[in-house]
């Protein structure tokens, strides 16, 4: 028997397993304080546990509890969200670039998004143009989140074929859909929503401006449907690696799997999307990053997006606070700015 | 054991494979031959389960593949595609574990059973050593090796290869054919190949399928199937055949065989 | 289609199509928020007719046509350039981000700097260029499978968007023009924009046409056109510049148009049959045809008010694409 006698393939200290899990909640445990203590008034860390357990000046408890806990804590969430739903996308496309928006979803929610800006105008129709903004943001998140449901679905149906579905007609059925969803969004903002540009230019930014309480009790339910939903999918998608055929000679059902995953990337995206708006960088970027560092295994990949993720989410949004405080840069920008160069420098690296 | 009936395959409109009725002998190994086009792949596939027929039947162990579920088929066939794609980063370990996909429930994770099958397949297939190493950083005979250990740690009774021998240099050919005779000698396998080289089929195969525009043109032993008339009619080869001092035929080729086909 | 029906039917493609490219002209000089009839029109062409109508006919209606024509055939002709040389049939302007990253180079440097109207063209043409080389340095430098091509395309068209997105938030109070510029429009355009643009469109598309022979052998398989003797990578460099120049260049003035180099193309292919020479004029011709009839559209559908054009030739496009995708295997040229 003819065996290669080398010596085993031994990991970098940064790439074995449990330094990274390590790693990984450090970073969700550490994040958070950056994302309390920070923005546009700084506060120590003392004041910030002080405001936490109702110890601090009302000041500091009102900062802390009502503005920048919500929002640190949605920016985890959404993190995760976006993170986890490119990770599967990218599994589920054998496309290394794609995204959630990809499937046309953050041009779904967009699309509506403005629809229900226009709409509030004529529903609450008056003298002032900015009367309709109610309706508009009580109803966003849902709207948009249908939105982007709706464009996941279709790109879906589009693509299936007599034999199921290939991962390259669905990237490029999404990017067409994309497109069409994109020139038509900024077509209707052009021609109808011209009052609202302002406002809307902040949603289609992503941002986690004005995010409450609320957002993320809307959330939260989401968050669990998806995190079962991938924990549920951890193993069919290790044999959705292999090529169609082979992946159905192991017994898999391809058909079956590959919608599950589209749906459960389809849900976590959209509804984050229906809070934020979107925040496209963060699917395309950590999946990277965490292939890079957990290798292959899909499990350790699986947890460092979630941390990743996260731990991006919050420090992007951070960073837009506090940069040119008082004035805020969404998240979306600032993941952005920093994404690009990053993600520029990891496709130089590949083959 | 694996049989078909009447079977007829097409991809699209064209009909590949058109009624055809064969019987793959269990234990052994059986080798399809054929010119490009000749439906070699497809009746792989339609073997395996993976193309439903637009006529007639696959029948494994008398009952037709489609009232087998996915799973139980994939109990008892692996099935190993031309040119198989490999997972980005891959390791060895990891690939060949893949194989035992269809042994868990999809709720379940991988147990001692399973790490030690894979084990056992890595061992017997020669890739242990390698467990660690990524599969695209081995050679053309040693990534065809880890692929034939993933489909051993599948723990089937038969095995299909599609042409497993093309994409390799001579000396990886050879080595993965011997490896293949050397599993279905000890593990009992049977196994069924597509090869493109006659006399590959000649010196390793129990059992030849001559396949000519989806259909049987002869079945049988090497040394009764593969004779002059054959290489001129099927495969336009003006050739002797000889017999080899281990009784199996082998193929010289002298020229083209012209005039001996009608178009 | 046999050789010779398609040999005697390539007249009649070009006459039928300059025929509609005649009428579409002649309509789009008639129409808008007063029709001018004929008999009016006829008269404004000879030196005569009332003020309003001579502004309308020649000022307002006369520039923009030809805009919409000559930037439409620049658009067909790009597309057609671009699939033809990286021999895949979904290489467009807008999916290999040249004409997000063209937009994204002006609305940036409106943002943070206030050219002069006579650097647009050049500002978007640096845009367009840097995104077409990130798209095909993405996609594997020299190598260009048409798959990578497209996926690293659409990669930094998002990237472009996402960042022009954002910069439109910095923006201000200039972000709602941008933001109707970004929709696509012809709305206002005139002699001024026409003649900004005008070379930029016209030479390149007489370059291309003028050299169809390399084009051709620059289709076929790389080391079938080196052993003709073609230098296919100056060639193919020189061919996507053209290209990207067009495209660019149009971006300009009228801001992002999309799936106008994708589709006229397609069309062409289906109309010519075998006969490839054909294809780039006609592409031009199409293209043309196609965004003159959806600025013509328009400027009609939401009477009195004006839709931007870029959305029309979204919503025809897209379908005719995806009905595309669903009909064959996109991404291998012939």
């Amino acid at each position: 028997m003819l065996a290669n006698t080398r010596e085993p393939h031994k990991k970098p200290l940064l790439q074995r397993t449990p330094v990274l899990l390590w790693f990984g909640c450090g970073l969700i445990v550490l994040t958070p304080w950056l994302g309390l203590q920070f923005g546009a008034t700084e506060l120590s860390w003392q004041q910030v546990l002080a405001g936490l357990l109702g110890e601090g000046s009302s000041h500091v408890e009102r900062v802390v509890m009502d503005l920048r806990l919500p929002r640190t804590l949605i920016g985890l969430v959404i993190g995760v969200h976006f993170a986890l739903s490119g990770w599967l996308l990218q599994l589920l496309t054998r496309n290394p670039l794609a995204e959630a928006g990809i499937l046309g979803i953050s041009g779904g929610a967009s699309l509506v998004a403005v629809a229900a800006f226009v709409v509030g105008d004529w529903i609450q129709p008056g003298d002032n143009p900015y009367a309709g903004i109610p309706f508009a943001l009580q109803y966003l998140p849902l709207l948009s989140m249908l939105g982007g449901l709706l464009a996941a679905l279709a790109v879906y149906g589009l693509s299936l074929r007599r034999g199921g579905l290939s991962p390259l007609k669905l990237t490029l059925t999404g990017a067409v859909l994309a497109g069409m969803l994109h020139a038509l969004t900024t077509g209707s903002l052009a021609f109808w929503g011209q009052a609202h540009t302002e406002l809307v230019a902040q949603w289609l930014a992503g941002s986690l401006y004005g995010t409450t309480w609320a957002h993320l009790e809307a959330l939260l339910p989401w968050t669990v449907l998806g995190l079962i939903g991938v924990v549920i999918l951890l193993r069919p998608l290790s044999a959705m690696q292999l090529e169609d055929e082979h992946a159905r000679s192991l017994g898999l059902r391809l058909n079956r799997w590959r919608a599950v995953a589209l749906v459960v990337a389809a849900l976590m995206a959209a509804s984050a999307v229906g809070i934020v708006g979107p925040v496209g960088f963060l699917g395309l970027l950590v999946p990277h990053i965490s292939r890079r560092l957990a290798g292959s295994g899909l499990v350790v990949q699986c947890l460092m997006c979630t941390a990743l993720g996260a731990t991006l989410a919050v420090v992007a949004d951070t960073l837009g606070r506090t940069i040119f405080a008082p004035y805020e840069l969404p998240v979306g920008v600032v993941s952005a700015a920093l994404g690009v160069p990053f993600f520029l420098y990891l496709l130089s690296r590949q083959p | 054991m694996l049989r078909t009936d009447q079977l007829t395959l097409a991809y699209g409109n064209t009909d590949v494979v058109h009624e055809l009725s064969l019987a793959i002998p269990a234990g052994g190994i059986s080798c399809l031959v054929g010119p490009n086009g000749s439906g070699k792949s497809t009746l792989l596939k339609g073997l395996a389960g993976l193309i439903a027929p637009r006529q007639g039947e696959v029948l494994l162990e008398e009952q037709p593949l489609s009232l087998w579920s996915r799973n139980e088929l994939a109990l008892r066939l692996a099935m190993l595609p031309q040119k198989p794609i490999v997972p980005e980063g891959i390791l060895v370990k990891d690939l060949v574990a893949l194989g035992r996909f269809p042994h868990r429930k999809w709720w379940q994770r991988d147990g001692r059973e399973d790490r030690e099958a894979s084990r056992q397949a890595m061992y017997m297939t020669g890739v242990e050593a390698l467990a660690e190493r990524p599969v695209a950083s081995l050679s053309g005979g040693q990534q065809q090796r880890a692929w034939i250990a993933m489909a051993l740690a599948q723990q089937t009774d038969i095995l299909l290869l599609d042409e497993p021998t093309t994409y390799l240099d001579w000396g990886y050919q050879l080595e993965v054919l011997e490896l293949l005779v050397e599993l279905n000698q000890t593990r009992r396998l049977t196994v069924i190949m597509s090869l493109h080289d006659l006399n590959q089929a000649a010196q390793f195969a129990d059992h030849v399928l001559v396949l000519e525009d989806g259909q049987v043109k002869a079945a049988g032993v090497p040394g009764q199937v593969i004779t002059e008339t054959l290489l001129a009619q099927v495969f336009r080869v003006r050739g002797a055949v000889t017999l080899n001092d281990e009784g199996r035929p082998y193929c010289i080729a002298r020229g083209t065989a012209k005039g001996l086909h009608s178009a | 289609m046999t050789r010779a029906s398609a040999e005697t039917n390539m007249p009649y493609i070009y006459g039928a199509t300059t025929l509609a490219l005649g009428a579409l002209f002649l309509m789009g000089l008639l129409a808008g928020h007063q029709w001018t009839t004929p008999e009016a029109l006829w008269s404004v062409l000879q030196g005569q007719g009332s003020i309003i109508e001579r502004v309308s006919v020649l000022e307002l209606r006369l520039p923009r046509n030809l805009l919409a024509m000559l930037g439409g055939a620049a658009l067909g002709a790009a597309g057609a350039i671009m699939q033809g040389v990286t021999r895949n049939s979904l290489a467009s302007p807008g999916l290999t981000g040249v004409i997000a990253a063209a937009a994204f180079g002006v609305v940036g440097t409106q943002t943070f700097f206030t050219p002069d109207a006579l650097w647009l063209p050049a500002i978007s043409l640096g845009g367009g260029l840097l995104g077409g080389m990130l798209t095909f340095f993405i996609a594997g430098r020299g190598r260009l499978q048409p798959e990578r091509v497209v996926l690293a395309g659409i990669a930094v068209t998002a990237l472009c968007t996402a960042l022009t997105t954002g910069t439109l938030l910095i923006s201000g109070s200039e972000a709602a023009e941008l933001y109707y510029w970004l929709a696509g429009s012809l709305m206002g355009r005139g002699w001024l924009q026409l003649k900004l643009v005008a070379l930029w469109l016209i030479l390149p598309l007489v370059a291309v046409l003028f050299l169809r022979r390399p084009f051709r052998v620059l289709q076929l398989d790389d080391e079938l056109a080196l052993s003709m003797g073609l230098a296919v990578g100056r060639w193919r460099m020189l061919f996507l510049v053209l290209a990207l120049i067009m495209a660019a260049a149009l971006v300009s003035v009228t801001g992002p148009v999309v799936f106008i180099g994708l589709v006229a193309p397609h069309i062409a292919r289906r109309l010519i049959g075998d006969h490839f020479e054909h294809w780039l004029p006609l592409s031009a011709l199409l293209g043309g045809l196609l965004l003159l009839a959806a600025d013509t559209l328009a400027r009609q559908l939401a009477f009195p008010q004006e839709l931007p054009v870029g959305m029309l030739t979204a919503l025809i496009g897209a379908p005719w694409l995806l009905y595309l995708l669903n009909s064959r295997e996109p991404v291998h040229v012939g």
